[in-house]
């Protein structure tokens, strides 16, 4: 995160917004811990149910961590709220999605990657693709450690505790075809796919790969979550891109629009095959950066792409949803601004809803790709030149091949 | 329809490169020979690729066949392909049969496609600069020149022909001229213009198919590469400029 000079905040003690934000993010998360260490202190055990909510650490893999993440004394549908990013979406401020997920402890418990079954039987990992919260009880020891877990992929985590068992309760639900999936033995991206074809969430279909719940029986494994998440974004992503590919492209020049936590979108579509430049703009003050700072990567046709960003894969999902649903082909610039209210990264499901939502709303149709440029960069804040960039550039100077042909006996 | 090559990795490399611009391919197969190639869906380059009858050590053909594949497939079937191996194609009911002669014999069955409609379009251009060059050498510029920048410029001055690219950390040039021998001719007034690296490299593959390059390209015109294969077969292979 952006260092914020110790100096600053001893003079501010969280009152003058020295540091630029508009509020204190070491009073908010003082505020949270407080709160929750209240609750839970003097406890052996911690009750209340998951949303569903987990997490496999990726340090010190194949021994890696597992966190379930429970909302102490919150049970039955109270608990959802906890983990629950397409509810969220346009009603949850950053200040809100804080506090629910720092409410919640992490019962971490030490596992190795091939521990799938044993995980299985103690319907651990069944309880992470229930359809509804489950009640579960964590027998834990030692203190609980205070802090927040911040992350660019992951969504924030609340204080942790080492647990020695975890029980669950009650029964989780899961959906018939969920079930299926874990019975049978199928690659691990066709499972992917079967699900989300099926209009699985997407962040079930995460916890599923992540808990070793798919794949080929005997090589499951459990998957980082962070690396879960690409993965389902690359493999619904391909699948998806086979078909877009192959559309006709759209005829006008496109723009659409949203924003959410201080994240603005803006996505150009334009007649072309499918290739995509994918800007961000890091305003000053924003979380990683105290500059205005803008990076870019490109994908051509083929789906090659300059470099793996997981925000770009979130994004890119949502773009090829909206393009399979429409049976199209475009051109793609996706433009995402991160201004100086996002001061806590909050995992990547944003990206993804919010382009999502983005995709639903088309703020122009223009006649050239120029224009849609400059129309975005009107929008966007001062200072930024689109066409300068090089991934842009090398869509606006690069020719069609059709310009320079004859076809004979052409009528 | 059968066909013959004594040498099968050359025709490998050719389907491979191809592979890498379209997922599939319509076979022209006349007593002329074979055509193939097309539009990359991207719609930056446009190949023509010609394998006259003469070619093939063995050429059998009854009536002229429009074969539709996959080229995926076939790039995979022939990946093993190596420099002893001879190579048979034959069509069969529906089928495309490729079989490897060398150490040992290995046979593959593929599924032929509907055939696309052919509108053979052609360039006509006049280009101002023209030299050639051996094909490894262009493709030992081309893989220094690849992690550099994704713009390849040509640019040709006084005979001489400049390879550059502008990258993040600064600008790369190879000088290529007739006096220092990486040239083997050239001809042609001053030009310059820019590329999308990205296809040059692809198409800098076909050295394993062929010796002698021929590049020509003008001013904001596309570049070609006219790969010379033997018996006066070709790969041409033209790119779209990028223009400022």
């Amino acid at each position: 995160m952006r260092k914020i000079p110790a100096e600053l905040c001893v003079r501010c003690k969280g009152n003058k917004h020295l540091c630029g934000l508009s509020s204190c993010p070491i009073v908010e998360r003082f505020r949270t811990i407080v709160n929750i260490t209240l609750k839970v202190s003097a406890k052996e055990s911690i009750d209340g149910s998951t949303p569903p909510s987990v997490v496999v650490g990726e340090s010190s893999y194949p021994r890696v961590s597992l966190l379930f993440n429970v909302p102490p004394g919150v049970s039955g549908e109270d608990a959802r709220e906890y983990e629950n990013p397409k509810d969220w979406w346009g009603k949850r401020s950053i200040y809100e999605i804080l506090n629910l997920r720092s409410s919640m402890i992490s019962n971490v418990l030490k596992t190795k990657v091939d521990d799938v079954w044993k995980l299985y039987e103690r319907e651990i990992s069944l309880t992470t693709v229930s359809e509804n919260p489950v009640l579960s009880m964590s027998k834990v020891n030692g203190e609980i450690k205070p802090s927040l877990k911040f992350d660019g992929y992951l969504m924030p985590r609340g204080p942790s505790i080492n647990s020695a068992d975890i029980k669950v309760i009650e029964n989780p639900k899961l959906s018939r075809l969920m079930e299926k999936m874990i019975f049978d033995d199928v690659k691990a991206s066709e499972g992917v796919i079967e699900l989300y074809k099926n209009n699985h969430d997407l962040y079930k279909i995460i916890n599923a790969l992540s808990m070793g719940l798919l794949g080929r029986k005997k090589s499951r494994k459990l998957v980082p979550t962070r690396w879960a998440i690409t993965a389902v974004d690359s493999v619904v992503g391909k699948d998806l891109l086979s078909k877009v590919r192959e559309y006709d492209s759209i005829n006008e020049v496109e723009v659409y629009f949203q924003q959410y936590l201080g994240n603005i979108f803006h996505v150009i579509l334009y007649p072309s095959s499918y290739r995509v430049a994918w800007i961000e703009i890091w305003h000053p003050l924003s979380l990683w950066s105290n500059e205005l700072v803008i990076s870019e990567l490109s994908e051509n046709y083929w789906g090659v792409y300059d470099f793996m960003d997981g925000g770009y894969m979130a994004a890119r999902l949502a773009v090829l949803e909206s393009l399979e649903n429409r049976k199209r082909s475009a051109g793609v610039i996706i433009v995402r601004e991160i201004t100086k209210d996002y001061f806590a990264p909050l995992g990547n499901w944003h990206i993804r809803e919010t382009v999502r939502r983005a995709m639903q709303n088309k703020i122009a149709t223009l006649d050239s790709l120029s224009k849609g440029i400059e129309f975005v960069e009107s929008r966007l804040s001062k200072g930024v030149n689109l066409k300068s960039l090089k991934s842009v550039n090398g869509i606006l100077t690069q020719r069609a091949i059709d310009s320079f042909l004859d076809y004979q006996g052409k009528h | 329809m059968k066909f013959k090559v004594i040498d099968a990795k050359a025709l490998s490399t050719i389907f491979d490169v191809l592979s890498e611009f379209m997922d599939t391919v319509t076979i022209i197969v006349t007593k002329e020979g074979i055509k193939m190639g097309g539009i990359d869906p991207s719609r930056v380059a446009f190949i023509d690729i010609f394998l006259p009858s003469k070619y093939f050590e063995e050429f059998e053909l009854t009536s002229d066949e429009y074969l539709g594949i996959k080229l995926s497939d076939v790039s995979a079937v022939l990946s093993r392909t190596t420099k002893e191996d001879s190579l048979i194609v034959e069509t069969n009911e529906g089928k495309i049969n490729f079989t490897l002669q060398g150490e040992f014999e290995r046979s593959f069955s593929l599924p032929l496609i509907n055939p696309e409609e052919q509108k053979s379009p052609t360039l006509n251009l006049q280009f101002p600069f023209k030299a050639r060059i051996l094909t490894s050498a262009f493709s030992d510029v081309m893989s220094i020149m690849e992690d550099m920048g994704e713009a390849v410029t040509f640019t040709s001055e006084g005979g001489k022909l400049y390879i550059s690219v502008e990258g993040d950390m600064g600008t790369s040039k190879v000088e290529l001229s007739t006096e220092s021998g990486n040239l083997v001719d050239s001809q042609g007034s001053d030009a310059s213009s820019t590329y999308s690296i990205y296809y040059i490299t692809k198409i800098s593959k076909m050295k394993s198919s062929s010796d002698i390059l021929e590049v020509s390209f003008g001013s904001q015109i596309p570049i070609k590469l006219h790969y010379e294969l033997p018996q006066e077969g070709y790969g041409d292979f033209y790119v779209a400029p990028r223009v400022e």
